[in-house]
């Protein structure tokens, strides 16, 4: 599967480490956008197709985890497929953003553990029903 | 007392993240030629906040910044791109040492990491650590009010 991949984080220098980890780490990548923070990312998938979402939690304006409750909650997004990326080590957040649909990578991460979590998603079944 | 002594937690996040190569920990106490200092300020459960301070020197700084943005040796980084990796380490930090200091029970928000300026901001000492690139110092905002949570924090060996 080829993938079009959306790097949301409100760090510029992580985005750009997350989008080279992620196109060095053996998807089939087709291309890489970025935002800066959960709104943003939304309203670029609301303007164009994203396979995949790379999402950090601690973001100013709108949440990595508020991000996934709206995603969730449209009915044309809710299948987008998410991994979280980020230094959250709190186990309840980390089971709310799981049973929000979502892989999680803890950072700092090794490329390789990025395409573990994608290939989890992958067999999983999503909101809307897509294997 | 360091509740991080002999914990590598600081030292992994920094090999990890930045690629340094950490040669040891040192006394918590340590002084050293501080370059850059890093604060990031946190909020947790039950009104309880803080900050943790991590503090570098010119050496580690540099080789940071040049690991992370991917330089070849000898190549210069600017001093614009020593701040922005020092925040992104701060904050990868931070976002695992509150957890190693009180538990993953917890939930924390981070806020955005800034510089401040470059002299001990003081706190109490978690980490302090040596690469062979230079030294890097953790310390935290110690606030009464955190006790708390601070009571259930694991004392490690």
């Amino acid at each position: 599967m080829a993938f079009t991949v959306l790097v949301v984080d409100d760090s510029r220098l992580m985005r750009e480490m997350v989008a080279k980890a992620v196109s060095m780490a053996g998807l089939d990548i087709t291309a890489i956008d970025t935002a800066g923070d959960g709104r943003q990312a939304l309203e670029k998938l609301r303007a164009g197709w994203f396979d995949l979402v790379l999402l950090d939690v601690n973001m100013p304006v709108m949440t990595g985890e508020e991000f996934l409750v709206a995603l969730r909650a449209d009915v044309a997004l809710r299948d987008t497929l998410v991994v979280v990326v980020s230094t959250e080590s709190s186990l309840p957040r980390i089971a709310r953003l799981k049973a929000l649909g979502a892989g999680f990578v803890h950072k700092p991460f090794r490329p390789e553990e990025l395409v573990a979590a994608v290939q989890v998603l992958l067999k999983t079944p999503r909101p809307g029903g897509q294997p | 007392m360091s509740l991080l002594r002999g914990n590598p937690a600081v030292a992994t996040v920094a090999e990890n993240l930045g690629y340094l190569i950490p040669l040891g920990e040192l006394d918590p106490a340590a002084v050293i030629d501080c370059d850059r200092v890093v604060k990031v300020d946190w909020r947790g459960p039950d009104g309880t906040s803080g900050g943790v301070f991590v503090m570098f020197d010119q050496g580690l700084g540099a080789a940071l910044a040049a690991n992370l943005l991917g330089r070849m040796p000898g190549e210069e980084v600017t001093a614009t791109e020593i701040d922005e990796t020092a925040t992104e380490l701060a904050n990868v930090i931070s976002g695992n040492l509150l957890p190693t200091l009180y538990g993953t029970d917890h939930e924390f928000h981070l806020d955005s990491p800034y510089l401040l300026p470059a002299v001990d901001p003081g706190g109490r000492r978690e980490a302090a650590v040596e690469f062979l690139e230079g030294k890097l110092i953790v310390s935290i905002e110690t606030i009464p009010d955190n006790s708390r949570i601070l009571r259930r924090a694991v004392v490690l060996p």
